[in-house]
């Protein structure tokens, strides 16, 4: 195999409710960080309506052509069957080497099945993918993070998802003259009427995309600790995230888990409260985040990936914390 | 009315791991959050129905019949376990593959659950390449799965709604961990029988796999090259101390 890679990044342009919607100068950014090589990185995005913001953040991202795909019978939020169906035409002719999507629910699945149906390698979640003289070389986390596999596939298209980690600020000046071919799709997409979707009574913000997160653990010991939390969260104009022990006993919802198997976040702060900071937590937020810990035992495991630690007691600490935030705001 | 489970568990945490895959792969498992959450799907829809019945596959490198005892500790209609070669983990087409020979040989199965992530691959590929491989309509990362009289009713949450799914069988989910589904403790007099039951455990046919570990090597651990710096003093300094801090970021 030689010459440049022709990578596909596919992006949905409209999240909805249920969905953030893409950074996609991060996005494109994460695949050539994650690919190494010559890489040409085309921007594949898909939305009800021309997304046309989104299409001029990937040229000026680098991208090497940009295809805006619409179909006014796409859902929102998306859906992984109606999608499945409108891209699977688009990426076979685009005839791409590898097809990379974002990591979230919808891209895990939307990546393992287009493989399946275009005769491509499934390779999931990977942090770092390379051509080899026979296919692909790809590196994903395994046994909770606590292992890197690398793997090797044939030479066929291989599919997988990323974690724009990229913070937009360091973006946006490689930009190029890349064409935008703009297709509407008027093909028979499959019907979600079977899915009625309700909003919550309590709006909350998502822990995506948030400048600050704060996230408690099994330490907090109930859902009263999550109210203090969420006291701290709302002086500090934050989200309120759970590890997944906390999502298990039932005192934060599931759209709260941050982790391995729950949301990335890369907020600039992470304030962990009552989080031993175990390996599949920890691969739930960016490495470039600066994390704030407070945990009653001082050789917990997050103080090792903090910059900044208080080893206290929260129920003594948060109430004087958030007075004092409080105060502080409202000082003149 | 039956319910197909397949589980794999994981490799328990407390065993330390080596790049060495065959000795990974050998290690003892135990069910992961994912398999329970899975499992007591399975359960609430039995206690909702008791003619509903339970079957349950362990597919795993080694499967021991310490996990299939607990499984079993349920009361399911069928626990069963099949070891596959370790190189297969890797390969979600050919595992899907495998899989979905389990599901076509438990003929006539009306919803088959896993968890979310199956198994120590960190992501949740395997549950839509079954979908896929089955031809059935997928449903990720459910929360609560009733059963009424035209089918099922699915619930996740997506972001700042809550999806409600209505969906005939056959029909996969997969499920993600909730405080509705967390696994109930079994009784003791079922845990008493589980200890008697026997098992089959079989030998998955040898496959060669598309994709192939070349290797395994030590997962990033995030570190600071300089280290924490702590905050310290009486809780009123470390308040007032971090509040500043916070103050000056926000």
């Amino acid at each position: 195999m030689s010459g440049a890679i022709k990578a596909v990044a596919v992006m949905f342009a409209e999240g909805g409710q249920a969905a953030q919607p893409i950074n996609v100068s991060g996005f494109i950014h994460a695949v050539r960080q994650a690919m190494a090589g010559e890489v040409q990185v085309h921007a594949l995005i898909v939305g009800a309506v021309p997304a046309e913001r989104q299409a001029d953040a990937a040229v000026k991202a680098g991208a090497a052509s940009v295809v805006l795909i619409s179909h006014p019978k796409l859902a929102l939020p998306v859906q992984a069957d109606q999608l499945l169906a409108a891209l699977v035409p688009v990426l076979q002719a685009m005839a791409a080497d590898s097809v990379l999507l974002h990591a979230d629910s919808v891209g895990d699945e939307l990546a393992a099945r287009l493989a399946m149906r275009m005769g491509g390698t499934v390779l999931g979640r990977c942090t770092a993918l390379q051509r080899s003289a026979t296919g692909w070389i790809a590196c994903k986390p395994a046994y909770g993070g606590r292992m890197q596999a690398v793997l090797e596939a044939g030479a066929g298209p291989c599919f997988a998802v990323l974690h724009a980690v990229v913070p937009d600020a360091v973006l946006d000046s490689a930009a190029t003259c890349a064409t935008v071919q703009r297709i509407t799709l008027s093909s028979l997409l499959p019907e979600v009427n079977h899915i009625r979707r309700v909003s919550p009574a309590s709006q909350r913000k998502r822990v995506e995309g948030e400048r600050i997160v704060v996230c408690g653990g099994r330490g907090m010991g109930g859902s009263e600790g999550f109210a203090q939390l969420q006291a701290l969260a709302d002086v500090l104009g934050a989200a309120l995230g759970g590890s997944l022990p906390a999502v298990d006993a039932g005192w934060v919802p599931v759209s709260y888990q941050i982790g391995q198997s729950g949301k990335y976040v890369a907020p600039a702060i992470y304030v962990a409260v009552g989080l031993s900071g175990t390996p599949q937590h920890m691969a739930g937020v960016a490495p470039h985040t600066d994390i704030i810990a407070i945990n009653n035992d001082e050789e917990a495991e997050i103080f090792r990936a903090a910059k900044t630690g208080v080893v206290a007691d929260w129920k003594e600490l948060l109430p004087v914390l958030i007075s004092a935030l409080q105060q502080r705001w409202s000082d003149p | 009315m039956r319910l197909l489970v397949l589980l794999s568990g994981i490799v328990d945490s407390k065993w330390p791991l080596t790049a060495d895959p065959a000795a990974a792969g050998a290690l003892p498992r135990k069910l992961s959050p994912f398999d329970e959450s899975a499992l007591e799907c399975a359960l609430k829809l039995r206690d909702a129905d008791p003619s509903v019945r339970i079957s349950a596959t362990v597919v795993a490198p080694r499967v021991e019949e310490t996990l299939l005892r607990t499984v079993a500790s349920h009361r399911l209609d069928g626990v069963a376990g099949l070891e596959i070669a370790e190189a297969m983990l890797w390969d979600a087409r050919a595992y899907s593959a495998l899989l979905a020979a389990i599901v076509t040989r438990e003929a006539g199965a009306d919803l088959v659950l896993l968890g979310r992530e199956f198994g120590d691959g960190d992501d949740g590929v395997l549950a839509p390449c079954l979908a896929e491989a089955l031809q059935w309509p997928l449903v990720g990362l459910a929360q609560e799965i009733v059963r009424n009289a035209s089918g099922w009713d699915l619930l996740r949450e997506r972001g700042e709604l809550e999806e409600h799914i209505h969906l005939p069988g056959p029909l996969l989910a997969s499920v993600t961990n909730d405080r509705r589904n967390r696994l109930r403790h079994p009784l003791m007099k079922n845990v008493a029988m589980a200890k008697k039951q026997a098992f089959a455990i079989t030998a998955a046919d040898a496959a060669t796999p598309a994709v192939r570990l070349q290797g395994l090597r030590e997962g990033p651990v995030m570190r600071l090259a300089t280290p924490c710096r702590m905050i310290r003093g009486s809780i009123n300094e470390q308040a007032a101390e971090l509040a500043v801090l916070l103050r000056g970021r926000s």
